[in-house]
């Protein structure tokens, strides 16, 4: 058992600690430090690898060589709280060295991604928004959280029909659930900020 | 909003949010806002989605990638923080386009108290750089680690060979610069702005 199987154990001491904190472990050589790192901000990484326009192997390709970046980097880190945007520009910067050195041309993947300086702000804080959300969801149910990406992340507007079909809900129950989940998801995203 | 419930719907008022000009009962549902707190929290909280659904793809990478990562990575060397201990700057000759080599690029030499560091940067564009070097010791074979670094990302990092080169083959943005580790822990620090600028000195 050498993966994160051991999550409830050995995650507990760290689960709830900032980027900071984490930082100044795996500084230490924490390694579940590290784990909860790459948990922590996994999603947010391979996304933006796809979301330049990578395929899923080139992604792959990209999201290790971000964390080995990222483990070279730790001590000189200047802003813990803008560890995502870091992620981000690393990210991107990689992206494009791989779509250049494969010679691949990948709409969407421009020279750009080399300078930090283009990733825009509204990207930033819309990966930023996700991944707020992805943590509020994951202390909602199963079913609470699909009916909120179905209904309010898809990127197609779904009908309650679909969304019954989907999640096996009545569609005179989707309302009242969504209206209750939505609640619970407000008071978490209050206590997070 | 309906005789049972006088609120509008969240599917209501996120259309309202996306696009207010085009929401039916645009109005109706700005008015209602101004008047209803409970439903002021609930744009607040749409407001949120929106924002995230500027992100297309948000994708978990597999489990066998995150564990080959994490072990990846950690064989990498965590590398000294940045206030590394006694930098040292001093005159770098710095040559050109004059040597008839790829345009842009520079060669630079900088002697130090232990010897002396070759660069070659050689900009292939779009941020793209071939930068080779050579790092030599007085009385002393010792392998090299140079690091290329930009703001607080180690970009890349390389140890010099038997004959004390090194090369990189990198995308960086500009301003990036060099860090030579020299053995007893000194390091010495080239900035990109020490190599001159591009083509200034044709």
């Amino acid at each position: 058992m050498d993966s994160d199987e051991r999550m409830p154990f050995f995650f507990a001491a760290v689960e709830g600690l900032s980027d900071s904190a984490l930082l100044g472990r795996c500084l230490e050589g924490d390694e579940t430090a590290w784990r909860m790192l790459v948990r922590r901000y996994g999603n947010l990484v391979y996304s933006t690898a796809l979301e330049v326009g990578l395929d899923a192997d080139d992604a792959g390709d990209v999201f290790q060589e971000v964390w080995v970046e990222l483990h070279r980097s730790v001590s000189r880190i200047r802003n813990p709280n803008a560890l995502s945007r870091w992620l981000m520009v690393a990210t991107r910067r990689l992206a494009y060295k791989v779509a250049v050195k494969r010679r691949r041309s990948i709409s969407g993947v421009s020279s750009d991604l080399a300078d930090p300086g283009t990733l825009s702000d509204e990207a930033y804080q819309a990966f930023r928004m996700r991944q707020r959300l992805e943590e509020a969801f994951e202390q909602l149910d199963e079913r609470c959280a699909s009916l909120l990406r179905m209904l309010f992340l898809h990127p197609e507007r779904l009908s309650y029909g679909e969304i019954g079909k989907e999640t096996g809900l009545a569609i005179g129950s989707i309302g009242p659930i969504r209206s209750r989940c939505l609640e619970r998801l407000k008071r978490l995203l209050e206590e997070g900020s | 909003m309906t005789a049972q419930d006088p609120h509008p719907s969240p599917e209501q008022l996120l259309q309202w949010i996306e696009r207010p000009e085009s929401a039916k009962d645009s109005v109706v549902l700005e008015e209602h806002a101004k008047q209803c707190e409970q439903c002021r929290a609930l744009i607040a909280t749409l407001r949120q989605f929106v924002l995230a659904r500027g992100v297309r793809r948000w994708t978990s990478p597999p489990d066998d990638l995150i564990e080959r990562a994490i072990t990846s990575s950690q064989e990498t060397p965590i590398l000294p923080s940045r206030e590394f201990e006694a930098t040292e700057s001093g005159p770098t000759d710095v040559r050109g386009s004059e040597l008839g080599m790829h345009p842009g690029a520079r060669l630079a030499s900088r002697v130090f108290a232990e010897g002396v560091i070759e660069i070659l940067a050689i900009p292939e564009g779009d941020g793209h750089w071939r930068i080779r070097g050579k790092v030599r010791l007085q009385g002393s074979d010792a392998n090299v680690m140079v690091h290329l670094v930009h703001e607080d990302h180690v970009v890349a990092t390389s140890t010099t060979d038997a004959s004390g080169e090194f090369s990189m083959d990198e995308f960086v943005s500009d301003s990036w610069s060099l860090e030579i580790h020299l053995p007893k822990g000194r390091a010495l620090k080239i900035e990109q702005s020490d190599l001159g600028r591009p083509d200034s000195r044709k």
